[in-house]
């Protein structure tokens, strides 16, 4: 086991270089008997608006530096914490399991991911697939008869939040490769990641480090936010976080004509065709992979999975007629029917008197249709699957752990799991898994009925729901009752490409964004758009000057035209 | 009900020599009280039934008692829990719901008949006679607002009511003449500024300054953090002192955070006050009451806050809920055999705290005594990833 641990760090801001302040504020973290305190500085209006006016005067340095260098900047710094004795690293590794609440193994996996982004040709690649070409941000390169070229923003402002503690940092690095300036907004609960990244690149390149400015003031200070886009230093703004947060910046940005990219909270779930009950292991398997994307992050990005639901479709209740004709056998068209009410006989059969099956008469039972016996009596039903993905769960805690829970998670999960049994399980519309000794680590819960936004929402720190659709239809239908469109983010699929393609047609009309394929809700892949759009084309204006044509016809000059098609090899007449 | 007869024998229980022979006595109460609320409460008799207990069956020995089903305080939140599906008793009975004070928007509500009300006004005095010397008193001074109406326990109150409001007036027997309160609605100017309550300085200072020793014994009461923001500033400006009599008692609550979410230390509030009131640092107690319960934790002249002898305590480890050793901190479950109306025999509660001695507290009275740290703390930033509804300010 590991020793407790408990210690105090006081952190600078990074305002060019490591600063501190008079005043100061401490975030507690507290898990059992491990205990950081990370005191760090507080700052106010003036020092916020004379860092943004500095940062702006930056503006034309930054762009006129060269891409290649900012690139190995950054590609040394993913070099820097990749190294596994890089002091930094060390410390954060110490640090970040109490502060976030995963386990070491699964920080470091976490780091690792994100090291992948900071990495000279992934930079590359990215910038081909999202812009064309490094080149662009470099000159202005021919396009037709025009040359165009990708501008920076400016100054680009990142308000970030605590929930996923490395976005900070890759919002900076995506700042950075498209020669903004950038100024960084710290969340009060997790402002050490960031910090101590600014303070690698400042060792990396003391230049590029005077382009950057991390500081926390208070949240609740809206004057300090108006001020700051009233000063016309700020020329895009990157909102991670809650949603009153967003909302309060969106407004007073908008009221300054400053653009806001919107990175609010975002719902994420996984849907599953009824093949899958085609295959034991394939249901396995699948339970096991939806249990590593809840794992990570412990399901506070916005990225993260939270109820999965699988197409189940109704089924005519024969139960009655079967039992009267005295024969256990049912006389369906449809094989597949037959086989899998088969099975549930089977069972009957091998408890020789019904009656006493479970407990329930004969009269209950018949008056239960096929497919809520089919869900409690059979592995290959959503029930089943439940179980399946407790299983995951409890091999997940082993290998990609959590850490200790704070006081008020423990509480937390108890109070949820008390709500669906209240709410539920009184009435069996929902069974409850949890680990043995109701050990609060996670929880599976199968909800016979769609989930509302509200228990959506408890859907956090390991807790998922597994739940039925009839058809896709039902779950559009759900989301639509519950408004809950514009929050949709990632649906992992699983089924056949039909089913796939289908799915995705359907909820991208609806709002939605990614479909990867179950278990890959974590892996964002190198040049794909985010949030509809590709987070590189953010931070750019596109320029372009346009040349006289060399040939021109005569009919050309003697009409005035307000449009004039670029002559290049893939745009002819 | 056997509770009954317990409560009437309390004074001895709580000095009793024989403790095993009290915990005997009040194990019986527990499975009595146990059996009735799941009798009369149907969501308490399913909860019961899901994690397969039954109480004729499963409570065998003093040591059960920790397998008692409890309910969370969630259930009880007017707004986000189902406060009416716990009662004991037909809604018509109930002749007042109590509201905890706290500072979340959804204050739990709790339902209490006049069987239930009778107990609970009973162990409260018992508290205030046998544990914080306030048997008698002949003058109160409240930093609460007047109360509109003084309710007595027979009078069924159509609204929610503040525990804390509704404690201070059932319990006050003193003449309307010599009840004083330090708080005022607040003026026109004050209410722009949100504020609903002001300080009634001059009304304050008259009495103050009228050396109250000489209308006899007085009980200072009111919530920590505002007296000791009142009497701290007060001493910084004026340095001004007053008489309120060596035999009187303050006796607070409402928790040791200031409204700026500050600490105020026990020991520098019991110097403030005893400084600005002349009355004794051991008259200056804290009692604690748990939101969700009919029980108090009243302060003895060490401070210590006792476990009266109805009232048992579980604290439990906040990532497993099983109960830990006497020492160890975690969640708190109350169980409270007093609950009549409403099915609040186990409630594990908000806060987190310790039992730090049991038994031999050197003011002779026996059972348990428990340190309150706080409500529960840590819950992680839900940011980008979760909360799409509503968030913390940061
Ligand atoms: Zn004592």
């Amino acid at each position: 086991m590991m020793v407790s641990m408990k210690k105090k760090i006081t952190i600078p801001a990074f305002i060019f270089k490591p600063v501190y302040s008079e005043e100061t504020t401490t975030q507690v973290y507290k898990r059992q008997d491990d205990i950081i305190e990370i005191e760090f500085p507080v700052f106010d209006k003036k020092e916020v608006l004379k860092t943004a006016e500095s940062l702006s005067l930056k503006k034309r340095r930054a762009h006129d530096r060269n891409i290649d260098d900012v690139i190995e900047v950054i590609n040394q710094l993913g070099a820097l914490w990749s190294n596994p004795n890089y002091e930094y690293r060390k410390e954060a590794l110490e640090i970040l399991p109490i502060t976030s609440g995963q386990s070491k193994v699964l920080c470091e996996l976490e780091i690792s991911n994100m090291l992948f982004l900071l990495n000279k040709k992934t930079i590359e690649n990215q910038l081909f697939s999202e812009l064309g070409g490094k080149q662009y941000l470099e000159d202005w390169i021919p396009k037709g008869n025009a040359r165009i070229h990708a501008q920076p923003k400016g100054l680009v402002f990142h308000n970030l939040a605590g929930n996923a503690f490395l976005i900070g940092v890759l919002s900076l690095c995506y700042g950075l490769v498209t020669k903004n300036v950038n100024l960084l907004k710290l969340p009060h609960e997790e402002p050490y990641v960031p910090i101590k990244f600014c303070e690698s690149i400042a060792d990396i390149d003391k230049k590029i480090a005077k382009e950057i400015a991390a500081l926390y003031w208070r949240g609740s200070r809206g004057d300090i936010f108006d001020e700051l886009f009233s000063s016309g230093n700020v020329n895009c703004v990157l909102a991670w976080g809650g949603i009153e947060s967003i909302e309060v910046i969106k407004k007073k940005a908008y009221h300054y004509g400053i653009n806001v990219i919107d990175h609010g909270p975002k719902l994420s779930f996984s849907i599953i065709s009824e093949d899958i009950f085609q295959d034991l292991n394939q249901m396995q398997d699948t339970a096991q992979k939806i249990a590593v994307d809840v794992a990570i992050w412990n399901q506070k990005a916005c990225l993260s999975p939270r109820v999965i639901y699988i197409v189940e479709k109704p089924r005519k209740s024969a139960v009655f007629q079967v039992f009267k004709s005295n024969n256990i056998q049912i006389n369906s068209q449809s094989s597949e029917f037959e086989a899998e009410n088969n099975s549930i006989f089977n069972k009957f059969n091998q408890s020789q008197n019904i009656s006493e099956f479970d407990g329930f008469d004969v009269a209950t039972l018949m008056q239960r249709s096929i497919k809520s016996l089919k869900n409690e009596y059979s592995e290959l039903s959503p029930l089943g699957f439940a179980k399946m993905l407790a299983e995951g769960l409890k091999n997940t805690d082993k290998t990609l752990p959590r850490m200790h829970l704070t006081q008020a998670d423990g509480l937390d999960m108890a109070k949820k799991r008390e709500y669906f049994f209240m709410n539920y399980g009184t009435n069996s519309s929902a069974t409850i898994i949890n680990p043995p000794k109701n050990k609060l680590d996670w929880t599976v819960v199968y909800l016979r009925d769609l989930p509302n936004m509200l228990e959506i929402d408890m859907c956090q720190d390991r807790f998922v729901i597994v739940t039925r659709i009839s058809s896709v239809q039902d779950l559009i239908h759900s989301i639509r009752k519950e408004r809950l469109q514009k929050y949709l983010q990632t649906i992992s699929i699983y089924g056949s490409d039909d089913f796939v393609k289908n799915v995705a047609e359907e909820f991208s009309l609806l709002g939605a964004y990614r479909f990867p394929r179950i278990g890959e809700h974590n892996i964002q892949h190198i040049g794909m758009p985010w949030d509809g759009h590709y987070i590189l084309q953010d931070m750019i204006k596109w320029v372009y000057i346009g040349y006289i044509s060399q040939e021109h016809d005569e009919s050309d000059e003697e009409q005035i035209s307000l449009i004039k098609l670029s002559k290049s090899p893939n745009n002819t007449f | 009900m056997l509770i009954d007869d317990f409560i009437d024998k309390g004074k001895t229980y709580l000095y009793k020599e024989d403790q095993k022979e009290v915990q005997k006595e009040h194990f019986k109460a527990v499975i009595e009280t146990t059996i009735h609320q799941i009798e009369k409460c149907g969501l308490y008799r399913q909860l019961c039934k899901q994690k397969n207990f039954d109480p004729r069956r499963d409570l065998k020995s003093v040591d059960d008692i920790k397998n008692i089903p409890y309910l969370t305080s969630a259930n009880f939140k007017g707004k986000t829990g189902t406060p009416k599906k716990f009662l004991c008793v037909p809604e018509s009975d109930i002749q007042v719901w109590q509201s905890s004070s706290g500072t979340s928007g959804d204050p739990s509500l709790i339902g209490k008949d006049p069987i239930n009300l009778k107990r609970y006004v009973k162990v409260l005095n018992f508290g205030f006679a046998e544990v914080l010397n306030l048997d008698h008193f002949d003058w109160t001074l409240y930093f609460t607002p007047r109360p509109q109406k003084f309710y007595t326990i027979e009078d069924k109150i159509p609204d929610p009511i503040p525990s804390m409001l509704y404690v201070l007036i059932l319990t006050n027997q003193t003449p309307m003449e010599n009840r004083f309160y330090a708080l005022k609605r607040a003026d026109e100017e004050a209410r722009k500024k949100g504020k609903i309550f002001d300080i009634d300085s001059e009304g304050t200072l008259n009495f103050l300054n009228s050396n109250p020793s000489e209308k006899g014994k007085g009980w200072v009461g009111g919530a920590i953090p505002l007296l000791y923001s009142y009497f701290s500033e007060m001493h910084k400006k004026t340095g001004q002192t007053f008489e309120c009599g060596e035999d009187s008692v303050v006796v607070v609550g409402g928790g040791w955070k200031s409204f700026a979410g500050e600490q105020v230390s026990p020991e520098k509030f019991r110097e403030v006050i005893s400084r600005s009131l002349g009355i004794p640092q051991k008259n200056i107690r804290d009692s604690y009451n748990f939101s969700e319960t009919d029980c108090m934790n009243p302060e003895c002249e060490y401070h210590n806050k006792h476990v009266l002898p109805w009232e048992d305590i579980i604290i439990r480890d906040v990532e497993t809920l099983e109960p830990v050793e006497m020492g160890e901190t975690g969640l708190v479950n109350v169980i409270n055999p007093i609950a009549y109306s409403y099915a609040g025999v186990s409630i594990l509660q908000d806060d987190i705290a310790k039992i730090t001695m049991e038994d031999n507290c050197p003011c002779g009275r026996r059972g348990k005594v428990i340190e309150i740290i706080g409500r529960a703390q840590g819950a992680e930033g839900k940011g980008c990833g979760a909360q799409l509804t509503g968030e913390t300010d940061t």
